[in-house]
């Protein structure tokens, strides 16, 4: 599941508040709190929708979204999300990992095909 | 007790710079990366007692001092620094009960227990939550989104377990929420493969991280980490710590490379470590535990080249932790804190005096051995490359020799082949000329011949003539006895010369012969060989064709065949086809010999 950025997560916060909204209702109800346009908050909500996070209901005129996560389980995510964070480095340092260093850069990716390949050249000349 | 355990701390810092220091020296000796492992863990765990002793050597001295100590004889520092030892010594066992020497000595330091109680105790706080989030979020991972991988893959595990004598079962999954390849768990091992690894690896390459992973889990590494940590947790303030902390860590992917190199293919190995470096960014930190990935593959595929030390993060700490531990001292002894034994830094400057000389020494040696094992370094990889550029070029001589050896044979078979050819062209000429000489006396001798009978026959006529003649009278006896002389005398001479004419072909024949080697019917021809064909029915058609050089001959309204490579019954078959194609005579019996000149 995708992590929701700040404003999608506004978004979301308004549709588990109100239930399912108009993009009018839920931009009303935005505007007290933040500056965006109506235009922003359209665009968002249909990339929410296209992301997943929302619902579209088109069968009456104006498009009805709704939240398609509930507030539960993205809290959780999101909690589970910020321990990741906050711990990753010391859960790396307690696993055992098949490649524990730093990610290796493109020069020393390169250094290290240099040194296979002359490897390879080596060892072909031993064998024959 | 508090003032007890601020003093081990303390003292730890000089403490865990001796063994530290202790520990890279031992390192250096070996190269084996099994032998450093087991050193640095010795050294940790030197480490982690070395307060402890010093807690209860300090608890046990302060215990044995009932009541408080009776202050020496105060003598500023800087006098008595080039006393004697021993009286100093003497006059502390004086004033202390029961007190031993280097206990007095320890508690010799005046610290301000209260600071760094509370430093150290916010330090391993901080320190614990850490570890125990990252615990968390290890156990989350073990227990979450795994599925089991393929049964193939399974076996392959199992079996590679059993290679490495690995106990108990080991479960291998894959999970979308690792990035690279991992092993966790001490009772119940597993290995968790990155989807991409499993798609990306070829069989063997996962074979050989498996055998890697199955190493840390035949080593107990998993259960050693956590100790190490432990270590980490509680003397986090030492540099000495984390520096041998991160050498272990090191030595262990080594061991366990090594193991894996065992197992499988080293170029095998090694490109599946590259493969999995070139992964996207992990959601997952990588540890920097390891040591680069470069330094990996390089002491694994250039042993020659590799530098055997450790880093020498040592001796710039060194310095830094003498100043430390003989500058902290006199900086708190001016303060008024509650001194356990109000003992002056006196004692202190014995432990300096001799730690002081101890640790020059130690730095030359460990200087000297680093320059040795440079130059055995060097010189073997010197020695080698000049074993390689001999070995090169006896390769490039011998392929010489053998070039100009197989030039020579070609040249000499050459020339050969070029003689033998002269010589049957000049046999064949002269062959031809007395082929062509006895053919052209016959032709002469046949047309001879037969002149000479038209001669007889139409002097038959005349003598006929005559006889009828005679007896009507008309003709005298005399014409009719010279007509019949004249007769005789050609029929003579056709004798003759039909003797002459059998004797040629015989030697015609003998000539062919003599110089001739039949071909039977399946050699093949080859130009200058005789082809003898007859057509029954047509005896006036040319007999005898020879193959020109093109390897054709030319049959009279048939054109030019081309015969050579082919057999006589070949060419036999060829012409009466021919003959039937062009509608010249339907199944023609022909004849065909060959013959070669010998």
């Amino acid at each position: 599941m995708l992590r929701p950025t700040d404003a999608e997560l506004a978004i979301l916060h308004v549709l588990w508040d109100r239930g399912p909204s108009t993009v009018r209702q839920v931009f009303e109800t935005l505007a007290d709190a933040r500056e965006t346009g109506y235009t922003t908050t359209l665009k968002l909500m249909q990339i929410m929708s296209e992301k997943g996070l929302v619902r579209r209901d088109e069968s009456a005129r104006t498009h009805v979204y709704a939240a398609s996560v509930s507030r539960d389980k993205t809290q959780q995510h999101l909690v589970r999300d910020l321990l990741d964070r906050a711990f990753g480095g010391s859960a790396a340092s307690l696993v055992m990992q098949a490649l524990s260093s730093h990610p290796t850069s493109a020069e020393e990716r390169r250094e290290i095909e240099q040194l296979i390949a002359e490897y390879k050249g080596r060892s072909k000349g031993k064998a024959r | 007790m508090k003032e007890a355990l601020a003093l081990a701390l303390v003292h730890f810092v000089w403490q865990g710079a001796l063994l530290a220091m202790a520990g890279a020296v031992l390192m250096r000796v070996t190269r084996a990366p099994t032998v450093r492992y087991a050193i640095g863990i010795a050294t940790m765990l030197a480490m982690l007692l070395a307060p402890v002793t010093t807690f209860l050597a300090i608890r046990s001295a302060s215990d044995a001092t009932l009541g408080p100590p009776q202050p020496a004889t105060f003598t500023p520092a800087h006098a008595v620094a080039e006393g004697d030892l021993r009286t100093r010594t003497s006059i502390r066992a004086v004033s202390a009960r029961d007190a031993t020497p280097s206990a007095s000595a320890l508690t010799a330091v005046i610290v301000p227990t209260a600071w760094i109680l509370n430093i150290w105790g916010m330090g391993v706080l901080v320190l614990s939550l850490r570890f125990v989030g990252g615990w968390a979020v290890t156990r989350r991972l073990a227990s979450g989104t795994l599925i089991p991988v393929a049964e193939e893959l399974q076996a392959l595990a199992a079996e590679v377990a059993e290679r490495l004598n690995v106990r108990g079962a080991v479960r291998v999954c894959e999970s979308a929420s690792v990035a690279v390849p991992m092993m966790l768990g001490c009772l119940r091992p597993v290995i968790i493969l990155p989807p991409a690894a499993l798609v990306m690896l070829s069989a063997a390459q996962l074979e050989a991280l498996l055998a890697h992973e199955l190493a840390h889990i035949r080593r107990h590494d998993y259960l050693v980490n956590l100790l190490q940590t432990g270590v980490e947790t509680l003397c986090f303030y030492h540099p000495a710590v984390w520096w041998i902390s991160r050498e272990v860590r090191q030595h262990r992917e080594h061991c366990c490379d090594d193991i894996a190199v065992g197992v499988c293919d080293r170029l095998t190995y090694v490109t599946a470590l590259s493969s999995l470096a070139s992964l996207a960014t992990p959601q997952f930190a990588l540890s920097a535990a390891g040591g680069s990935l470069r330094d990996r593959v390089r002491r694994l595929i250039e042993p020659t080249t590799h530098s055997a030390s450790p880093k020498g993060a040592w001796i710039a700490m060194l310095p830094i932790l003498l100043v430390i531990s003989f500058v902290a001292p006199h900086a708190w002894g001016t303060q008024s804190a509650t001194p356990l034994g109000a003992q002056p830094v006196i004692e202190m400057d014995q432990a300096r005096s001799t730690v002081a000389p101890t640790a020059p020494v130690e730095v030359s040696v460990a200087e000297e051995a680093v320059q040795a094992t440079r130059a055995t370094t060097a010189r073997e990889a010197v020695r080698q490359r000049q074993l390689e550029r001999t070995r090169a070029e006896a390769e490039r001589a011998v392929e010489a020799r053998a070039a100009t050896s197989q030039e020579r044979t070609r040249e000499v078979r050459r020339e050969v082949d070029r003689a033998l050819a002269a010589e049957r062209a000049a046999r064949a000429a002269g062959t031809r000329n007395a082929m062509e000489q006895s053919e052209a006396r016959r032709a002469l001798g046949e047309s001879d011949l037969a002149l000479l009978e038209s001669r007889m026959r139409l002097e038959e006529l005349g003598l006929a003539r005559r006889k009828e003649l005679a007896d009507k009278g008309l003709a005298t006896r005399q014409t009719l006895l010279e007509s019949e002389a004249q007769l005789n005398h050609t029929r003579r001479e056709v004798e003759h010369a039909r003797i002459q004419h059998e004797l040629a072909t015989h030697e015609r024949l003998a000539t062919t012969h003599r110089n001739f080697s039949e071909l039977d019917s399946t050699d093949m021809l080859e130009a200058q060989d005789r082809l003898t064909i007859s057509i029954d029915g047509e005896p006036d058609l040319p007999t005898m064709f020879t193959v020109r050089d093109d390897g054709s001959i030319r049959f009279p309204f048939l054109g030019s065949i081309r015969v050579q490579g082919s057999t006589a019954s070949q060419v036999q078959s060829a012409i009466r086809k021919l003959l039937s194609d062009k509608g010249l005579a339907r199944n023609a019996v022909v004849s065909v010999s060959a013959s070669r000149i010998r």
